[in-house]
């Protein structure tokens, strides 16, 4: 019964765990913008993210190390500085976007104006990371997250021609008004909303906070195998609901409203709420964890003690950092628009990931790390495919960035 | 000490510098706006402007409609035009800041210009009405948002 | 996880991994090994450096300068931790101090010894060869000695080629990553030049660079040398 208990928790939390705002914002777009022409990327992501967190995990509980501490041994203190500051940094923007994230849903359910929020956010940020046990936080975040199983009711609602959806998704084409350029800037921007650093270091990190075991392993490989497709069958819903209601009016993300609008169309008050709570609880989990996830990296990078898992007094570089952190992003937060920043930051999520997969697949191989459990052959051959599409969209990503004015 | 021939890490450093300062560049430069130096360019950026104009004025009539069924709580309602004016106020300051290059130009911009400000004031003139709560009058107030929509999609299809 | 009892290579085996102390508390990570140079044989590894300057050293030129700068303003964590071998134990994928955190303080703070040699002084300098000639850039060391004393470890020679990223990840240790095996092939491939050279061959060590009397093909393959 237990057992059955922690797969389910799992699960869910995976479910839950995946979406945040970058997937809100983003997948959002590309229905917009390209109908379901970008829907085969969600599904390249969901292989490299499903692969991705189930090497890291491996690792993690099998020699109790956590992502960066592992890549610092690997690669050595340069090249695995340059690793840290391009994830941190990525990780900070992607906070950013997430703390003011909150405050646009706060704004959406009281109308009072975001920034008024952004403080309070990140105070309540601030206690829950400090009070709570690890898991108790995260398993509220993404059970709470579940109601944005909405999503799939929504979608359902509207009644969409799925013959004519699945016709679209294997027969990308270009609208009138856009062009190759923007697809593949977009396309960049939805394997980065599915494939985020900071979530695969903090799943591995979590991982060594739990205590995971070796006898771990058939639960971690459940979450992931199970719980990411289903939460990417919501980042799915997200660009379905963009294709049928919003690019047949016109209508491009660049408010969290055009967000929730194709939800209460299909399904009024209730659903309004629902969505509110979802993306409250999604994006909120997500701001808690980037901050861990950056402070966790900084920390393992450097040997300091971190974690939740020891007594506060004897992590005090880790909490240190987590202070700073908030500050910084609280103050930032202030300044940008929260949905470009969100777009942004998806887009170099995708840049960077090569970076960290890297390490990880090497290490995942290496039976110093991981005794008998190395990677099988499907698993490699997939993931070197992946790893040099990734090093292709890393080298794609500024000059599509820069011919496209950021704009997409 | 070199662990990986040098290119290598230039490499990336480079791809990582250049790619943070690429993204403050951008983030704090998207409202900056370059001069058009042809009619063909202002032309375009003057359906650029229309497309987004457009796209808030489609999602007021989306948001009015739906507030007026009682699908939408005042709060939602008034954030949803509060963000669609302000985008199709960007969208015509942005575009009333170019200079325009010659005199042809001039006329498109007088044209464009008389849309999106007719736009624009119905836009806030939702936005005031969803944040007195007026929600049940929203989609006929909405009725004026036609022709603007139309008049907006016929310019675009002129000038593309 | 089980490491090669004869040979372990400094980078690849030691440099970098997370030093732990008594009751667990991570303390930091290995930044910088010192051996003392013995006129009898090769120089033994006397010392393991954690933290404060000693990171710092680890990337060369200006940024050490600029690190030790920093450093001073933190006062006494800008001192690395200077921790005698005999004090540590290695396991399966940790160094385990004898003492608890709070106990380390005496340790802080570097002294100078003399004859002494340092990982970040060896690795990156360039070997010249006889005749001037160069034969790369020392890429690791090679250290040889039983399982799990680090105090019995000596420096057994130099690994010397700028291509032996390989070596670094793992992928040329006898129980190493057995795939990707494209990416293992790939590194094979990179590291085809890199050599090994015994210490007894070594006749000067100076700032930045270590002088052999051996000329740069008498050098043999590292593939050579390795067992299995």
């Amino acid at each position: 019964m237990k057992k059955a208990l922690q797969f389910t928790l799992g699960i869910l939390t995976a479910i839950g765990g995946m979406i945040d705002i970058g997937n809100l914002a983003g997948n959002t777009e590309a229905g917009a913008r390209f109908g379901m022409g970008l829907a085969w990327v969600i599904a390249v992501g969901l292989v490299a993210i499903v692969l991705y967190a189930n090497m890291a995990g491996r690792v993690a509980a099998i020699s109790h190390r956590a992502a960066f501490d592992v890549i610092r041994e690997r690669l050595g203190p340069r090249v695995a500085m340059v690793n840290l500051g391009a994830s941190a940094a990525l990780t900070l923007l992607t906070l950013v976007a997430e703390v003011a994230g909150v405050g646009l849903v706060l704004q959406l359910a009281t109308g009072l104006n975001y920034r008024l929020w952004i403080p309070i956010v990140a105070l309540a940020l601030w206690a829950i990371l400090w009070w709570s046990k690890f898991e108790t936080m995260e398993r509220s975040y993404a059970l709470v997250g579940l109601t944005l199983l909405v999503l799939l009711a929504a979608v359902w609602a509207l009644h969409p021609d799925s013959g004519d959806l699945l016709h679209r998704s294997v027969h990308p084409a270009i609208p009138h008004g856009e062009d190759l350029k923007s697809y593949f800037y977009l396309a960049i921007a939805q394997f980065g909303a599915m494939v985020t650093p900071y979530q695969v270091l903090f799943f591995s990190s979590g991982a060594v906070e739990e205590g995971w075991t070796a006898r771990d392993l058939a639960v971690e490989r459940v979450n992931v195998f199970i719980g990411f497709p289903v939460g990417a069958m919501l980042a799915m819903a997200l660009m379905v609901l963009g294709a049928v209601v919003l690019q047949p009016r016109g209508i491009t993300v660049s408010h969290l409203s055009q967000v929730g609008l194709p939800v209460t169309l299909a399904l009024g008050r209730s659903g309004l709420w629902l969505v509110l709570v979802g993306m409250f609880a999604a994006v909120f989990g997500a701001a808690a964890e980037a901050t861990l996830s950056t402070a966790y990296s900084i920390c393992q990078y450097f040997g300091w003690q971190w974690g939740k898992f020891v007594r506060r007094p004897e992590a005090p570089r880790f909490w240190s950092l987590l202070v700073f952190l908030l500050f910084i992003v609280t103050t930032v937060a202030l300044i940008f628009d929260p949905i470009k920043v969100a777009l942004f930051s998806i887009v170099f999520s995708a840049a960077a990931v090569p970076l960290t997969f890297f390490p990880i697949l090497v290490v995942a191989n290496d039976p110093a790390y991981v005794g008998e459990k190395t990677n099988g052959p499907v698993t490699n051959v997939l993931a070197v495919i992946l790893l040099v599409l990734m090093v292709i969209v890393s080298l794609a990503t500024v000059p599509l960035l820069v011919a496209t004015r950021g704009n997409g | 000490m070199e662990l990986l021939p040098t290119r290598w890490l230039g490499r990336r450093r480079f791809a990582a510098r250049a790619g943070l300062v690429t993204v403050s560049l951008v983030l704090l430069c998207s409202g900056c706006v370059l001069p058009a130096r042809s009619s063909a360019a202002f032309e375009g950026k003057a359906v650029e402007s229309a497309k987004t104009a457009a796209g808030a004025v489609a999602t007021a009539r989306l948001c009015a409609r739906q507030a007026s069924s009682g699908k939408l709580t005042a709060a939602f309602a008034s954030v949803t035009m509060a963000d669609a004016e302000k985008d199709a106020n960007d969208a015509q300051s942005s575009f009333d800041s170019i200079q325009p290059p010659d005199h042809r130009s001039d006329r498109l911009r007088d044209r464009l210009d008389s849309i999106l400000s007719k736009a624009v004031s119905a836009l806030a003139r939702l936005r005031i009405d969803a944040r007195r709560g007026h929600l049940a009058q929203l989609e006929h107030r909405a009725r004026a948002l036609q022709t603007i929509a139309k008049r907006l999609e016929q310019f675009q299809q002129a000038h593309s | 996880m089980i490491h090669e009892p004869d040979a372990v290579h400094a980078l690849r085996d030691l440099a970098d991994w997370q030093v732990m102390d008594a009751d667990s508390h991570m303390i930091g990570k290995v930044d910088d090994l010192l051996f003392v140079a013995r006129t009898d044989g090769d120089p033994v590894l006397t010392s393991i450096l954690v933290g404060g300057v000693a990171y710092a050293k680890r990337f060369g030129g200006a940024w050490t300068r600029a690190f030790d700068f920093l450093s001073r303003r933190l006062g006494e964590h800008g001192e690395p931790l200077d921790l005698p071998v005999t004090l540590v134990e290695r396991r399966a994928s940790d160094l385990r101090v004898g003492a608890e955190r709070e106990a380390l303080g005496r340790y802080r703070g570097r002294a100078d010894r003399p004859g002494e040699l340092c990982l970040s002084d060896l690795v990156g300098a360039e070997l010249i060869g006889a005749g001037d000639r160069p034969c790369g850039r020392v890429a690791d060391l090679w250290l040889a000695g039983p399982a799990g004393s680090l105090a019995d470890l000596r420096l057994h020679g130099l690994i010397v080629g700028g291509g032996a990223v390989g070596d670094r990840l793992g992928f040329e240790r006898a129980r190493g990553p057995v795939g990707p095996v494209g990416l293992r092939g790939l590194f094979a491939w990179l590291g085809r030049h890199t050599r090994f050279l015994p210490w007894h061959d070594v006749t000067v060590v100076e700032p930045r660079a270590v002088r052999t009397h051996r000329a740069p093909d008498e050098l043999r393959p590292l593939s050579e040398v390795e067992p299995g």
